[in-house]
């Protein structure tokens, strides 16, 4: 499992750097253009009293920073920061665990679990059946007793028990 | 509070289960904090508040363990101990040097929690007279500490903490209690959930950083003999003037916002060889190198309690979930926790002297015993580590829509961790937002929007001095800094790629 990190080139740099600052820029806005619609959903951004002041502050110092982002991207001697790596797995893996969050009260916590672990272990390189099996039971049913049985928590059954 | 047997159990386990989790590699202290937090709320607040502690010294400790034996540091915070610790493994004298490393710990654990005693009470009888401008001064002087410090770029940082004083502004306002970007869900009228977005934003963005950056395997280790001398008492004597150097320094940066032990161990470290008259043996198993490194990174706990007890404000990633947790027990750490509820505050202080009695207990049943923990492979470790994850988030709320904000904090925090930006000002902005609104609009109201508020008391005055200071000294490091880094190798600048964004 050696891995050696080497910085991206300085052009997948630019790119990634921009694209953060517009994604800042772009949450700046959003909550400004919430702040600012007509009528004002949470009164006058420019009164002190309003619940809109804080936030239309912020969004306004958030935007400013999106832009100063894009605009560091952009500097000539833009220092190579972001590594090279698995994206891949890790992509693979976040997949896994939006799916699990999301599919939890249907599939119920021990369909969740049981397929999660194992399914991350095989990420990790995990290839033998019998390590993976053990991952599937043991593990889950440890948490989830513990949670269940000392704490009171109570998860999830899902649809299909 | 100790006089309960349940408390001391429960500090027992935590200080236990933080040295077992501080000596896996990659599993980091604010992770063991976080994941571990949501058991705690089933908890009375004198339980579960002692194991978090025990959680938070036992993982910064035994971070140590592998970084001795097999080059491999646990925590981000003994990064600087596997230098000379492991050199004196290859040596043959790892007993030695994990002794060294334990008795260093401690001694620096327990210097700093006096100094938390002494100077907790009167920093509290001067905060308690604070009024809403002082207070946001105060916040700003926080945020923007963690945000110019927490990462390499300070625009980086400062984005970090504008999001999360944004994403504060979720849920009701605590002024108005009115609703906004709730988009009519009930899931958000009372914000963001601190806790599973924490477990997220550590815990599930550290799987995914290990997936993307599978850990070296390090040459020879299995060849490594362990045992050797045990430490004499001489030995541990001669260093005493280290020892003490590194925890004043650590306790130092302890207590200021944003700089944790990860930081502090480098920098105790560096002295150490600055002052050293063998300085060519750091690196090749000096035991002032190891001594420094580990004294300097244990003194940060307990000082980091200071600016929590203090003002409310938290002084590292581990300390804000500290406050999450005291905050589900419905107390409010800062200058009222020590007026309303100073039992409770005196007990803590106890809790953290007895802590050091146990940690040198736990500590050398550590040295015997878990050797064996850190040949956990990664492939068993990180799914266990995702189970726990799953059913912490969950436990905050019973709510599944928790589960979404775990996946979400999850993503964001892989996210800002590839692209370096640093996830501490994002979490503290989390925390501090609403109490930074509403000093600030609070100061505002009383002054009918003049900012003359800010400098026209004698208390805001000086904070607004000390926010000044903060701003030059930050960019004159900040200058500094850049020049020494484009000064670095390229290897050394992107080693610690795994536990950027002031992660412990």
């Amino acid at each position: 499992m050696t891995d050696t990190v080497l910085p991206l080139s300085r052009s997948v740099t630019r790119v990634l750097e921009t694209l953060m600052g517009l994604g800042t820029l772009s949450v700046g806005v959003v909550f400004l253009r919430i702040v600012h619609a007509s009528p004002p959903p949470y009164g006058d951004p420019g009164d002190i009293g309003s619940a809109a002041f804080f936030p239309g502050l912020i969004a306004l110092l958030v935007s400013a920073l999106g832009v100063v982002l894009v605009l560091m991207a952009w500097r000539p001697h833009l220092p190579r920061s972001i590594a090279t790596g698995q994206t891949s797995r890790a992509l693979l893996a976040y997949a896994l665990m939006v799916a699990v969050a999301a599919g939890l009260p249907w599939l119920g916590i021990w369909l969740a679990v049981m397929l999660a672990v194992p399914l991350l272990a095989v990420l990790f390189g995990e290839r033998r059946w019998g390590v993976l099996l053990i991952l599937a039971v043991v593990p889950p049913v440890l948490v989830i007793h513990l949670f269940e049985g000392v704490m009171g928590i109570y998860f999830p059954r899902g649809v299909l028990l | 509070m100790l006089a309960s047997p349940w408390t001391f159990l429960a500090l027992s386990a935590g200080l236990a289960a933080g040295i077992l989790i501080g000596a896996l590699p990659g599993l980091t202290a604010t992770m063991a904090v976080v994941v571990l937090a949501p058991f705690t709320f089933f908890m009375e607040a004198a339980i579960g508040i002692p194991f978090l502690l025990g959680i938070y010294k036992g993982a910064i400790y035994g971070g140590s363990i592998p970084a001795i034996l097999v080059n491999t540091p646990g925590t981000a915070a003994a990064a600087a101990t596997a230098r000379d610790g492991y050199a004196l493994t290859l040596q043959g004298s790892s007993r030695k040097a994990l002794e060294l490393s334990l008795f260093s710990s401690v001694v620096a654990d327990l210097l700093s929690t006096m100094v938390l005693i002494v100077v907790a009470i009167p920093l509290a009888s001067i905060a308690i007279r604070f009024g809403s401008p002082e207070f946001a001064l105060l916040y700003l002087i926080a945020l923007t500490m963690i945000a110019t410090v927490s990462g390499d770029n300070v625009a980086k940082g400062l984005t970090a903490a504008g999001l999360g004083l944004l994403v504060a502004c979720i849920g009701l306002d605590p002024m108005s209690g009115y609703q906004r970007f709730t988009f009519g869900s009930t899931d958000l009228l009372g914000g963001v959930s601190l806790i599973p977005l924490l477990i997220g934003m550590f815990a599930l963005s550290e799987i995914l950083m290990q997936l993307t950056h599978p850990p070296e395997r390090r040459d020879g280790t299995g060849e490594v003999v362990h045992g050797g001398e045990r430490l004499r008492w001489a030995e541990f004597w001669a260093l005493r003037l280290t020892i003490l150097r590194s925890t004043s320094l650590g306790t130092f940066i302890g207590s200021l916002p944003g700089l944790g032990a990860e930081i502090a161990c480098w920098i105790a470290y560096g002295l150490a060889r600055g002052r050293s008259r063998e300085p060519e043996r750091f690196g090749k198993g000096s035991f002032e190198g190891l001594a420094a490194a580990e004294s300097g990174n244990n003194a940060v706990v307990p000082a980091a309690l200071i600016p929590m007890t203090v003002f409310g404000i938290p002084g590292d990633t581990i300390t804000a979930v500290l406050i999450g947790a005291l905050m589900a027990q419905g107390m409010m750490p800062g200058p009222l926790l020590i007026q309303q509820n100073p039992g409770f505050l005196f007990g803590l202080f106890l809790v953290l002297l007895v802590t050091n009695v146990l940690l040198l207990v736990f500590g050398l049943f550590a040295i015997r015993w878990l050797k064996q923990v850190t040949r956990i492979p990664p492939a068993v470790l990180y799914p266990c580590v995702l189970l726990l994850c799953l059913c912490g988030a969950y436990a905050v709320n019973s709510s599944t829509f928790d589960l979404l904000i775990l996946a979400f904090g999850g993503g964001l925090g892989y996210l800002m961790r590839r692209t370096g930006f640093p996830i501490a000002p994002l979490i503290i902005g989390l925390l501090l937002g609403p109490g930074f609104e509403s000093a600030l609009r609070q100061s505002l109201v009383f002054s009918n929007g003049s900012l003359a508020i800010f400098w026209s008391r004698p208390g805001s005055l000086v904070l607004l001095s000390l926010l000044a200071l903060v701003i030059v000294v930050m960019a004159w490091q900040g200058l500094k800094s850049k020049g020494a880094a484009s000064r670095l190798p390229r290897s050394r600048r992107m080693k610690s790629h795994n536990a950027k964004g002031g992660d412990s």
